[in-house]
């Protein structure tokens, strides 16, 4: 069992506002729901919460509300429910506290959905899907992502593969317009594409300013921004929130002020975090290391799989979820690495291998030999579990990062 | 790990299974001296009849991991897999075969010229590309297309079928560069032809073990499966099923069942451990039979649909799409209540593979449809379908016969 999740204070002011900002959009969501017949639709990590925003419809996202719940210590009653109910022990932590939360019939942070959207992004995610679908009985839209079987990015995915993903949307809006009586209002997809680009674009902005030596922000803040990312896609108050603490960075980035005074190494983070031991991110602080970048903000948001264009939007859409870095081949992920590792000047890379996952598993060592002949930058592998504390060894986590950095030198 | 425990066949048939397999490689290796044939492994879900239509010799994967595991020689396999950095986690049976081919082993499995593989599981593709870098051969990776909506191959939405079909295309035009040479006029019909055949075929053997008492039980399916994996669209395939269908039907006409005193009738869902066949024995020892196993509907394809060798692509595309593990847990579930039915089962087993996102996840489904619309149990054990090292097979057993026991 880990130890409590202390973490030390944020570094930046405006990621101390994130709990905040959860909670008044849930508080939003249920005003909503209560007051203008408004659908809460949860989602799945993939996820189309910019085309279900063109609709009175609050998303959320499930992998993001068992990470708060294993952040918070909360999450091994649900994960037993999960499992005494059935559910296999090796399945998808995170989507076995879903189920188990839902079983537990607890709101907490996620009102109760009117309807669920998710897409294949890997083999847990629909099967995670129908039995939250019969215990709400609810109905649901299941998007088939293709595989990007080339190394492809945005524009250069093949064309049949975008129709066929398309097609699909289409068809998800027929579902959404079925299950909320509304007619899709395009300019209202337009203006929710809009803010989406907001967000997104400040978050590009943030990573440059984390080329920065000393680095203005790291890890933990990153962790809890990226919530913002999964969360509050297309939405006003999100994007104004990023750009908020865009400029935050940016004036930490003009007074030379960063993570830590004495920044002797950089580090990037690679897979889920330990959501359950975000104090981790300190102790690689407290020996003189910045985790300055992360990787899974980058499935929403980042410098690889190209843009949303609200002049054209479903198009766009697909080929940013089709060429995001987890879909397809290795070639994707590792060329993310690569531009991060090159970009924010990375000495060092944790490879954080969920137990369990094997959309973000299994490719480790195509990773680990590509930076280490390309730059020189070793990788620290750790198998653990991302919300599931149960087998976790917080001392001997620590123990190892302490050797990995003094092989760093 | 477990001690090793014998297994015995109820078919002759059956019996003839390793020589098909020695002659096959036999076949292969004598074509590729000579400098005239190629060798193809392929993963489990995957269009291994286009590759036989160019001549092709086809291996599959997943079957050489089992075969491997029934014969106690995996473990130093997955440790070299998992000393690589594949993770210890991973899909085992591919692991398996990540390691075989790292330490330069052959048995059972000739070299791959080229290699196919479908997005049918997260693990397919990832043990695909370093099975490709370390033989430096080319691949073609198809995009399955989930089975969204419950339904067999009729079911399937058209938009679905030409995304695969497609790609099929694309295949045979990849396989013809590697060939050097067109696909041979009416190769594909020939080839789809013999595959339906076979597996038309099947279905009448399985049509038969409905009979009571059974005829033929787990231990003998598992065997056949392996004709059903590695002869798809040969005249090899055809005459084997014919001598089982024939065999069979002799066995229904004699009433000579698995065992003389047939007292519980069982379904065992998701794969074979095949490190323990002697377990399938162990029921019969008990007084109950596995009359059907489940993992042949992934290349049979009674549910999912025929191939038809007048329009072979769209009906690979169906049979594929529609296969029982793709998509909606639906598909299964119905599968399993008509199963239930057809060969009334009074018990299910439902193996649920470690690691393994494709076969498992769907157990409550399961039991709660068969409880429910036929008062059926089902016992769920959980294990590694190849890799003995976390097995006891005593507790299995236990587990089982307080299961019968419970049947009463």
């Amino acid at each position: 069992m880990a130890v409590p999740n202390s973490v030390k204070k944020f570094a930046l002011e405006t990621t101390s506002g994130v709990s905040r900002l959860m909670k008044e959009y849930a508080l939003r969501a249920r005003k909503a729901r209560d007051e203008d017949g408004a659908k809460i639709c949860w989602h799945w990590a993939v996820n189309h919460a910019e085309i279900l925003r063109a609709f009175n419809i609050y998303p959320f996202m499930v992998e993001l509300h068992s990470g708060f719940l294993s952040a918070k210590g909360e999450i091994v009653k649900y994960l037993e429910l999960a499992e005494g109910w059935g559910f296999s022990r090796d399945a998808c932590t995170l989507h076995r506290a879903c189920l188990g939360h839902s079983l537990a019939g607890e709101e907490a942070m996620l009102p109760n959905p009117d309807m669920l959207v998710c897409t294949t992004s890997c083999d847990s995610t629909a099967k995670a899907l129908f039995p939250v679908a019969d215990h709400f009985k609810v109905p649901y839209y299941i998007v088939d992502l293709p595989w990007n079987v080339q190394a492809a990015e945005g524009p250069a995915v093949q064309e049949h593969r975008v129709r066929y993903y398309q097609q699909q949307l289409e068809d998800l809006i027929s579902f959404l317009e079925k299950n909320t009586g509304e007619t899709l209002d395009q300019e209202r997809l337009r203006e929710s594409f809009r803010q989406a680009n907001r967000l997104h674009y400040a978050w590009q902005d943030i990573y440059k300013l984390k080329a920065n030596s000393p680095c203005p922000m790291g890890g933990k803040d990153e962790v809890v921004a990226t919530g913002v990312l999964m969360q509050l896609a297309g939405d006003r108050q999100g994007a104004d929130f990023m750009e908020r603490l865009r400029d935050e960075v940016a004036e930490r980035v003009a007074r030379g002020q960063g993570v830590i005074e004495n920044e002797q190494h950089r580090i990037l983070w690679l897979g889920p975090y330990i959501a359950y031991d975000l104090a981790l991110f300190d102790h690689f602080e407290d020996l003189g290391a910045v985790v300055v970048k992360a990787e899974l903000d980058q499935m929403f948001a980042g410098i690889y799989g190209g843009n949303l264009d609200p002049d054209n939007p479903l198009e766009s859409f697909a080929r940013k979820h089709i060429s995001y870095m987890y879909n397809g081949v290795y070639e994707n992920r590792i060329e993310l690495a690569r531009r991060v590792v090159r970009d924010l000047k990375i000495d060092g890379i944790v490879y954080m291998c969920a137990f369990f996952c094997h959309l973000l598993g299994g490719a480790q060592r195509a990773i680990k030999d590509a930076m280490s002949e390309e730059f020189g930058v070793p990788t620290m592998v750790i198998d653990v579990d991302n919300v599931d504390p149960r087998s976790y060894n917080p001392d001997m986590m620590r123990s190892r990062i302490e050797d990995f950095l003094e092989m760093l030198g | 790990m477990a001690p090793a425990r014998s297994h015995h066949f109820a078919l002759e048939t059956t019996r003839e299974v390793p020589r098909l397999m020695k002659q096959r490689l036999a076949q292969a290796l004598e074509a590729r001296a000579k400098g005239t044939g190629w060798v193809a492994w392929h993963w489990a879900v995957s269009p291994a009849e286009v590759l036989r239509a160019f001549g092709i010799h086809t291996f599959m994967v997943e079957y050489h991991a089992g075969y491997l595991a029934a014969r106690g020689e995996v473990t130093p396999y997955l440790e070299e897999a998992e000393a690589r950095g594949f993770p210890r986690d991973a899909c085992s049976l591919h692991k398996v075969c990540l390691g075989h081919s790292l330490l330069g082993a052959q048995a059972n499995i000739p070299d791959p010229d080229f290699l196919l593989a479908a997005t049918s599981c997260d693990s397919t593709a990832k043990a695909l590309f370093p099975l490709a870098d370390h033989f430096s051969v080319p691949y073609y990776l198809i995009d399955l297309p989930s089975n969204i909506r419950a339904g067999d191959g009729t079911q399937v939405e058209e938009f679905r079928v030409k995304y695969y079909a497609a790609q099929l295309a694309e295949l045979v035009e990849r396989l013809e560069a590697l060939t050097g040479r067109p696909l041979p006029e009416g190769a594909l019909a020939q080839t789809f032809g013999l595959a339906d055949r076979a597996y038309q075929l099947w279905g009448e053997v399985n049509q038969m073990r409905r009979a009571v008492p059974c005829p033929m039980g787990a231990t003998d399916d598992t065997a056949a499966l392996g004709v059903l994996m590695n002869f798809p669209g040969t005249p090899e395939g055809v005459a084997y099923m014919e001598r089982l269908r024939d065999e069979v039907a002799e066995r229904v006409r004699t009433g000579q069942g698995v065992i003389t005193d047939e007292r519980h009738r069982f379904l065992w869902l998701g794969p074979s451990i095949t490190y323990d066949l002697a377990l399938f024995n162990y029921f019969e020892e008990l007084g109950a039979v596995l009359v059907k196993c489940e993992l042949d509907y992934l290349y049979s394809g009674i549910y999912a649909g025929r191939l038809d060798a007048a329009n072979p692509l769209e009906s690979m595309a169906r049979k594929q799409i529609a296969h029982l593990y793709n998509g909606v847990s639906e598909n299964r579930v119905e599968l399993v209540r008509r199963l239930v039915q057809e060969f009334q089962a009074d018990g299910v087993i439902f193996y649920c593979n470690w690691f393994c996102r494709l076969l498992g996840g769907t157990q409550r489904a399961i039991k709660e449809a068969v409880s429910a619309d036929y008062g059926v149990p089902l016992l769920v054990i959980e294990g590694d379908c190849v890799d003995p090292r976390s097995y006891t097979g005593d507790r299995v057993r236990s587990s089982i016969e307080d299961f019968i026991d419970m049947l009463g």
